[in-house]
């Protein structure tokens, strides 16, 4: 456990809880009755385990978005039916269930728009209508965990840099401690150190507190590192899910679809052609490091 | 959540009124607008109303699309038709205490709500039929010869262009805000006129950020492709009459002469 991590646990109190998503028959229309009516979603179902770590990948337009919004009641199915916990998004139990689900959208930092950046994130709170010292607690402890210093929560949201306004937005999230967290190309536009620091919280927030995630992205790269299995979205559908390595094995079906395999993927897959008995099943960059020693000792010995 | 807002929106289609000249769809609207102002039996409104009927059914347009496109207008009508059945003097109808209602009050409130609705429904069909684009192509010529005398004609069409382009994307802005906002517990659906407005503070601000934000952007851009106003500006998409603009020209033309012979001639109802 990093510092970050460590700091999460003991001071949001943040816990995994046992939680699953669980999708049926899932069809979703934009503009229905109209010249633009779109289908968006044509018979999803899926399954989100408790505690997992979920890739979701798809071409631009693929219903990816589309999909994660029916997660907290954002949109409301045209047919089929979405659970959490087990539990019927709908109904009475709807605003409650709606709660242990919370989304970070791209570009979280546009939402911002409180005077501090403290009422920002105490916001989801002072709506739930926590008290005083309640959210005081909380909001100091998230904005602690996320690496947001005393200081800074007392200046204007807009004065931040790039990285900083992210994981200020994102703690206006985890704040209200969700048990599923969606997230929604969470590093784009960042800088490389930007990126690693929101990776690392995330799946230290997995790792640590078992708290489910759902990771919408478009790089292979992120989806490899970092989540446990993958689903495969295209044209509205689910095209395929599975562990990420098996996943990312099919590379003439990813491409066909406008999508690709990691980098290192291709390398190792290119080195192969030349040296048979290297193993090409391998999606990231420390993997494919252990692979190439192994190969070059053998070679040597 | 504010997708299905139609007023005004284009809606694609293959008519000779998708396809005319954005100027002679705006001067053909104004005479319409003009004989509407105008018409004074029964029997003109009637004949208006199967005018826009005819076209809206000719242009291909969901008779449903058009009808959502009235409902915003609703509040006006029934308002003016209140004023007018309860302050128009004459003969009496009805009578308790201070509240008379004329012959001539409901007429006029019948006339006036007939006006405005056809008057809302003429133009929308004009707006549906034509891209916002080329709406402000047309306007931008047609106002062309007051740049004479020194009104800024070019810039004004490229702020309504700019402000017509921006619509959708700020729709689209709006409902995403809203949805993360939803997110953390904002509800916009139920609660006191109060209590809704604040809940409008957390989408406003956002959104007036990032309209100033995209307002920069666009400065730059179209300074960086040397953009300075009308002057010796030539365009791309140069405004041509085809068969589309004399067929639909003709059309309201044949309507016109039918109207004033019913009205004038025949039958003075």
């Amino acid at each position: 456990m990093t510092q970050i991590e460590q700091s999460i646990v003991q001071k949001t109190g943040i816990d995994g809880g046992k939680m699953s998503v669980t999708v049926k028959n899932l069809s979703y229309v934009y503009m229905k009755g109209t010249a633009f009516e779109k289908k968006a979603l044509d018979d999803v179902s899926l399954n989100i385990e408790t505690g997992e770590f979920v890739g979701i990948i798809g071409h631009t337009g693929s219903g990816k978005s589309t999909l994660v919004q029916h997660f907290n009641g954002l949109l409301k199915p045209t047919a089929g039916s979405v659970f959490i916990n087990g539990e019927e998004l709908k109904g009475n139990r709807a605003k409650e269930l709606k709660r242990k689900v919370g989304i970070v959208f791209q570009y979280p930092e546009h939402q911002l728009f409180e005077e501090t950046v403290y009422k920002d994130i105490a916001f989801g709170l002072v709506k739930r209508g926590e008290s005083k010292d309640v959210i005081d607690e909380k909001v100091k402890k998230t904005a602690k965990a996320l690496g947001l210093s005393e200081e800074l929560l007392e200046k204007s949201p807009f004065e931040l840099s790039g990285g900083q306004k992210r994981r200020a937005a994102m703690a206006g999230i985890l704040v209200l401690q969700p048990e599923i967290l969606v997230l929604d190309e969470p590093a784009a536009g960042l800088d490389p150190k930007g990126r690693d620091e929101i990776f690392g919280l995330i799946s230290g927030l997995h790792k640590n507190l078992k708290m489910t995630v759902v990771l919408v992205s478009h790089s292979m790269e992120d989806i490899a590192k970092y989540v446990d299995s993958v689903i495969v979205m295209n044209r509205g559908r689910i095209e395929m899910s599975g562990p990420t390595r098996s996943i990312f094995s099919k590379t003439d079906r990813l491409e066909e679809m406008g999508l690709a395999v990691p980098q290192i993927t291709y390398l190792l897959k290119r080195l192969k052609e030349r040296i048979p008995d290297i193993n090409d099943s391998i999606i990231s960059v420390s993997e494919a490091r252990k692979e190439l020693e192994k190969y070059l000792r053998k070679a040597d010995g | 959540m504010f997708r299905d807002i139609t007023l005004g929106q284009y809606y694609p289609g293959n008519s000779p009124m998708h396809r005319a000249d954005p100027r002679v769809k705006i001067i053909l609207t104004f005479i319409l607008m003009t004989t509407i102002m105008i018409a004074k039996s029964y029997t003109a409104f009637l004949m208006i109303a199967g005018l826009i009927l005819a076209t809206v059914i000719f242009c291909r347009i969901p008779f449903g699309y058009t009808v959502k496109g009235l409902k915003p207008i609703m509040p006006v009508v029934v308002f003016a038709a209140l004023v007018n059945i309860f302050t128009t003097e004459g003969t009496l109808l009805y009578k308790f205490r201070f509240i008379h209602i004329t012959y001539e009050g409901l007429d006029t409130a019948a006339k006036m709500s007939l006006r405005i609705v056809t008057l809302i429904a003429g133009t929308s069909i004009m707006l549906l039929t034509t891209t916002p684009l080329s709406l402000t192509d047309g306007i931008e010529r047609l106002l062309y010869p007051l740049s004479r005398i020194g009104l800024p004609v070019h810039e004004f069409a490229m702020m309504m262009n700019i402000a017509l382009r921006f619509i959708p994307t700020l729709l689209e802005e709006t409902d995403k805000v809203m949805k993360a906002q939803t997110s953390r517990g904002v509800d916009f659906e139920t609660g006191g006129i109060i209590e809704r407005g604040k809940s409008f503070i957390p989408v406003l601000v956002p959104l007036f950020v990032s309209a100033l934000r995209r307002a920069d952007e666009l400065a730059v851009a179209m300074e960086a492709r040397c953009y300075r106003g009308g002057k010796g500006r030539t365009r791309m998409r140069q405004l041509k009459l085809s068969k589309a603009d004399l067929q639909i020209t003709f059309f309201l033309a044949a309507f016109e002469f039918v109207l004033l012979y019913v009205q004038y001639f025949k039958m003075p109802v």
